[in-house]
């Protein structure tokens, strides 16, 4: 197998230190105050929330996000990227180290799980094991001292929707994982809670039972109308379930949208590599003037495509020159405090000249990006990642398609997977078996539909197109 | 051809033969320990049967010595009132388990919390009296119990309370039961907390969002999730209170009117270490009594497994 | 629908302010109680340890609650020296104690560990027919009540004129324990068994792999089981009470001479009292503290039936 997979390590993640005011961070900011009272009217909202751990470790950064009710909300991610724990601060389970949450209306950082109203679907189901499954799903009723009749009617109406019925007086151990899971889901359901959440519900079930689950559950948010909130790794099941899909990297939020958007037009390099199977397909080359240049090849930019690029490094030029502006005046209040003797103490000296330290060299750096773009408005010539879906290469087209020789043939019921290298990177495409008569074939003719090429830029791997 | 043969039948024979070493080398290893029990507590119990019915002679142990006296013995026995105080006593001094288990489980919840510093100190010095000698443990109390000037009592006269006296009758029992619960809790305390940590983080949290208070997590999470432990804890412990003898042995005379265990009833009589009020004694009144002890442990742990299984059927 | 800003509304105050609360009380209270409890443990060692340096006791016996005035070490050497610690020719009882209980402990503890060893590797990696019918043999004798024991061995002891010998204290420990086996048996099973049939097709012996692989691998387990051994059988009092008679320089253990200083009650021999007490704990004491992982090990693992 050549083609590899981009590793999560080797794209660099956007760094967002609080001291370091980079144009991103400063925007964002900005946005957040502007838009503070409109994210608190909506169900679920979270404002700059941060988890640091007491080693030293930043798990989660700055995630801001506001959720509606009845939205079926997504969190996917690589292992460790921050999203299951996003989740248990939002039920209570972690504290938030810094920032605000927000469950309809009223700030909850300090309410207790058992107050917080809302039900949650663990990994592991976490059932209670010496418990029946009918004592299971009541115990959250009971605790909360409702009335049997009460009770009785919920368990037995959340057991017909999952249909455990017969399992009522069961134990867990003697459940399959499924039902298990269904038991964890029922439980979940009886609360009529105003939130719902699930850490990564599926993923001990095989392969099939994973694939009807997620239907089940879709269906059943349909039914009950609640607020979800949903983790996982697997990026088919953010797909096919999300009305909105958050994607996280190293404790970051890369990108927010409905699933066709995140597939359509990824916001950064990882997005665009995490979502999608097989993965898209990447190489470096050369941007000249409206043209892409390859090893072997050349393809020619539309109009539109154009335009497109020029405005993404014009608006990043002016982005920074904001930015450089910004910081000029705090380095110069700063400056001036420091020399005006209006310090209380040597600590806040001490602190204001480190701040001024960062500061400087931010600007350095930001000056660096400033004098680069610059440089690639005037000459239109820089190196640029490009990216192509492999169900985007289409085969034996006419004009600009360009011969590439096979380097593995893989044969998938009704398509292959065609490995080929192309200007120095391992590609893969997709091609209905139609198209191939002979699986020891040896070259192919291939195009990139042209609408669907992507560009990231090199340093900061953003989506220029 | 043959030469092949018969080269083939060797390594067989040599294989076989490893085998064989190897299983009769597996059989002498592994029987060692069965071997000194069998010496050592199986042909032993075996003659305390037959010495039960025997009455010594002068010499007290000696086989030549002994004459048959059938019945004899079990009859003194189960006829003496000071046996039936002893038995009295016996079942009291079980109560030294329970507690172990109620203050051990507090002790270890307390002690589990992740957020409390000086766990590990904590952890020490509750199991420090466990490692302590029977007998150091009662020369510290009974320094810490004088009636005339013990500390505990000179603080309690001053108050206004009597003093402590294991020599008082009605204070003897919840003395020695005291000392019991001390130096055992430790035990409790380690095996409670080895049992938390096994406990499923993720069921404690669902029951936090699910809405249980601390009390409510503890009766439906926490109390069921030790439950194993807390059966072993109760019939080893049992077990070992019914045999309870040393620190009896060594802060109470023989003629105490309380506490005196069966088994320290027992020792006085095979030792004669009180001739003034063992009007029959020796090894005979001694292994007879052995053997009343023994079935009532007996008794008292099929009844303790039997309710287990109860319990464990009447949950399904 | 506008939902109101919440934040400062006392509704959300007072949630916040209940379980911040609650928090609170959790943790003091804890350090209360542990606090207490803790005391009931840690005070009577505290005054064990200050009366074994005062010549009249602590707190009780002068009513002097400063620990430091007052010091001295005539408890101590009238334990090792005074004329009611030692035999007649001088030699400290204590001393000879420490002596000879050590002489019996050491070596059964030894070969104790070294026979159960040996029986659980066998119950563990060795097959043969009826391994595991008398492992639970094994298990089941361990359910016998040892107080039936006391009387018929004795008996039997002195029977064949081992009364008031090592024998009875030594030789039956150095059959190993059934407790002993089982622990160890876990442990060896948790050993991965391509180890054992790698060196088996290589030719080495079962003793030989007993002993340069299996013992090495589990040596914490060996250890805890040891300490725990040797500590039980330092502490043991019943055992020379019945087969010592404790009136000569070999036939006194430790707990035996210490019961001896417990019997006289002369209250002006009370720092004597503790300070034999506190000597007799120190290697108990210092065992544990700086093997407590051990310790904690060993009870837990007995505790998996």
């Amino acid at each position: 197998m050549l083609f590899k997979k981009k590793k999560v390590e080797d794209i660099a993640p956007e760094e967002a230190k609080p001291e370091t005011l980079d144009s991103s961070t400063l925007n964002s900011i900005e946005e957040k105050e502007k838009s503070k009272e409109d994210l608190i009217e909506n169900y679920v909202a979270l404002i700059n929330v941060n988890k640091f751990y007491d080693k030293g470790s930043h798990a989660v950064i700055d995630f801001n996000l506001e959720i509606g009710e009845q939205e079926f909300v997504v969190f996917v991610g690589p292992s460790g990227c921050g999203k299951s724990t996003t989740l248990r601060m939002i039920a209570g389970l972690e504290d938030i180290s810094s920032g605000e949450l927000y469950i309809d209306g009223q700030y909850s950082n300090d309410i207790t799980p058992q107050n917080r109203d809302i039900a949650m679907v663990f990994q592991n189901y976490s059932l209670y094991p010496n418990l029946t499954v009918y004592d299971n799903m009541a115990f959250s009723l009971k605790v909360r001292g409702m009335p049997k009749d009460v009770i009785h009617a919920r368990v037995m109406d959340a057991a017909k929707k999952l249909q455990i019925t017969e399992y009522l007086d069961r134990k867990p151990k003697a459940l399959s994982g499924g039902q298990r899971q269904r038991v964890a889901l029922g439980r979940a359901v009886v609360r009529e809670a105003k939130v719902f959440l699930m850490d990564e519900p599926l993923s001990n079930l095989d392969a099939k039972l994973r694939v009807s689950m997620r239907s089940e559950i879709v269906q059943l948010h349909r039914r009950i109308k609640a607020t979800t909130i949903y983790v996982t790794h697997d990026q088919i099941e953010a797909m096919t379930m999300a009305d909105r899909i958050v994607v996280m990297d190293k404790g970051l939020i890369q990108q927010v949208g409905s699933p066709k958007e995140i597939y359509h037009h990824p916001a950064n390099k990882f997005v665009a590599s995490f979502i999608g199977t097989p993965a898209m397909n990447f190489t470096t080359c050369r941007y000249e003037d409206g043209t892409l240049v390859f090893n072997d090849n050349k393809l020619a930019l539309s109009k539109e495509q154009i335009k497109a690029h020029d405005a993404f490094y014009q608006e990043r030029e002016k982005a920074l020159v904001d930015d450089i502006q910004t910081l000029k005046k705090e380095i110069k209040e700063r400056e001036d405090k420091l020399s005006s003797n209006s310090v209380k103490n040597r600590k806040e000296a001490k602190s204001l000249a480190a701040s001024l330290e960062t500061n400087k060299a931010s600007i350095a750096k930001l000056e660096d990006d400033l004098a680069e773009t610059a440089n690639i408005i005037k000459n239109k010539s820089h190196e640029v990642i490009f990216g192509i879906r492999p169900e985007d290469i289409k085969a034996n087209s006419g004009e600009d398609s360009f011969d590439a020789s096979i380097v593995l043939c893989e044969l998938l019921g009704d398509e292959y997977y065609l490995h080929f290298s192309y200007s120095g990177g391992d590609f893969l495409a997709k091609v209905s078996s139609e198209l191939i008569n002979n699986e020891k074939i040896k070259s192919m003719k291939f195009a990139f539909e042209s609408k669907k090429i992507h560009l990231f830029d090199k340093e900061t791997e953003k989506a220029i197109l | 051809m043959r030469v092949e043969l018969v080269k083939n039948e060797l390594i067989l024979r040599k294989n076989k033969r490893e085998r064989r070493n190897e299983k009769v080398y597996g059989l002498i290893t592994i029987l060692i320990p069965l071997v000194g029990f069998l010496v050592f507590s199986f042909v032993p119990m075996i003659i305390s049967l037959w010495t039960s019915f025997q009455q010594p002679g002068d010499g007290n142990v000696r086989f030549e010595e002994m004459t048959f006296v059938g019945w004899n013995n079990f009859k003194f026995v189960l006829t003496d009132p000071r046996f039936w105080t002893a038995v009295g006593d016996t079942l009291l001094n079980c109560l030294v388990t329970p507690l172990c288990m109620v203050f051990g489980l507090i002790i270890a919840m307390l002690v589990s919390n992740p957020k409390l510093r000086g766990r590990t100190v904590f952890k020490a010095v509750f199991f420090l009296p466990y490692v302590c000698s029977i007998v150091a443990t009662c020369s510290i109390w009974k320094m810490l119990l004088n009636p005339t000037f013990g500390p505990f009592n000179k603080i309690l006269t001053s108050i206004g309370l009597g003093a402590l006296d294991l020599n008082n009758p009605s204070q003897t029992m919840p003395i020695m039961i005291f000392l019991g619960v001390w130096s055992g809790v430790g035990f409790s305390i380690i095996m409670y907390s080895a049992a938390l940590t096994n406990i499923d983080s993720g069921v404690v949290e669902a029951s936090k969002v699910d809405g249980a208070n601390a009390w409510q997590r503890f009766w439906n999470v926490t109390f069921p999730g030790v439950m194993p432990v807390s059966f072993f804890l109760l019939v080893t412990g049992i077990i070992g209170n019914l045999q309870d003898f040393t620190r009896f042995q060594i802060l109470l005379p023989a003629s105490s009117k309380r506490g005196v265990t069966i088994a320290y009833y027992l020792y006085d009589k095979l030792a004669n270490t009180s001739p003034s009020t063992a009007t029959i004694s020796g090894a005979g009144i001694a292994s007879a009594a052995s053997w009343c002890l023994t079935i009532l442990i007996i008794g008292i742990s099929v009844i303790q497994f039997m309710a287990n299984k109860k319990q464990g059927d009447s949950t399904k | 629908m506008r939902v109101e800003y919440v934040r400062n509304s006392s509704n959300a105050k007072k949630k916040v302010q209940t379980t911040k609360r609650e928090l609170l009380i959790e943790r003091i209270g804890s350090y209360i109680v542990l606090a207490i409890l803790a005391s009931i443990v840690v005070i009577p060692f505290y005054i064990l340890l200050v009366s074994s340096f005062k010549t009249k006791g602590f707190i009780g016996f002068n009513n002097d609650p400063n620990p430091f005035s007052n010091m001295n070490f005539e408890g101590f050497k009238t334990a090792l020296f005074g004329s009611i610690a030692t035999f007649d020719d001088g030699s400290s009882k204590i001393l000879l104690g420490l002596r000879n209980t050590f002489i019996i402990v050491l070596p059964s503890t030894v070969i104790g560990l070294f026979t159960s060893a040996l029986s659980a590797y066998a119950a563990a990696k060795i097959r043969f027919k009826g391994r595991n019918v008398i492992f639970y043999i094994m298990l089941i004798t361990t359910m016998i009540p040892g107080i039936v024991m006391m009387t018929p061995l004795v008996t039997i002891f002195t029977n064949l004129d081992l009364y008031n010998t090592y024998f009875p204290l030594m030789v039956p420990g150095m059959f190993g324990t059934a407790m002993c086996v089982f622990f160890l048996r876990q442990t060896f099973m948790a050993i991965p068994d391509d180890y054992i049939d790698a060196a088996r097709l290589d030719g080495i012996s079962h003793f030989k792999i007993f002993w340069k692989i299996v013992v090495p691998l589990s040596a914490p387990s060996l250890i805890s089981q040891g300490i725990l051994g040797f500590v039980a059988g330092y502490n043991d009092y019943l055992g020379p009470l019945l087969y010592l008679r404790g009136d000569d320089q070999w036939t006194v253990t430790l707990q035996t001479v210490l019961n001896e200083f417990l019997g006289q009650s002369s209250s002006n021999l009370y720092q004597a009292l503790m300070a034999a007490t506190v000597l007799s704990l120190i290697p108990t004491v210092v065992i544990f503290i700086l093997c407590q992982k051990f310790f904690v090990k060993g009870i837990v693992n007995s505790g998996i039936k």
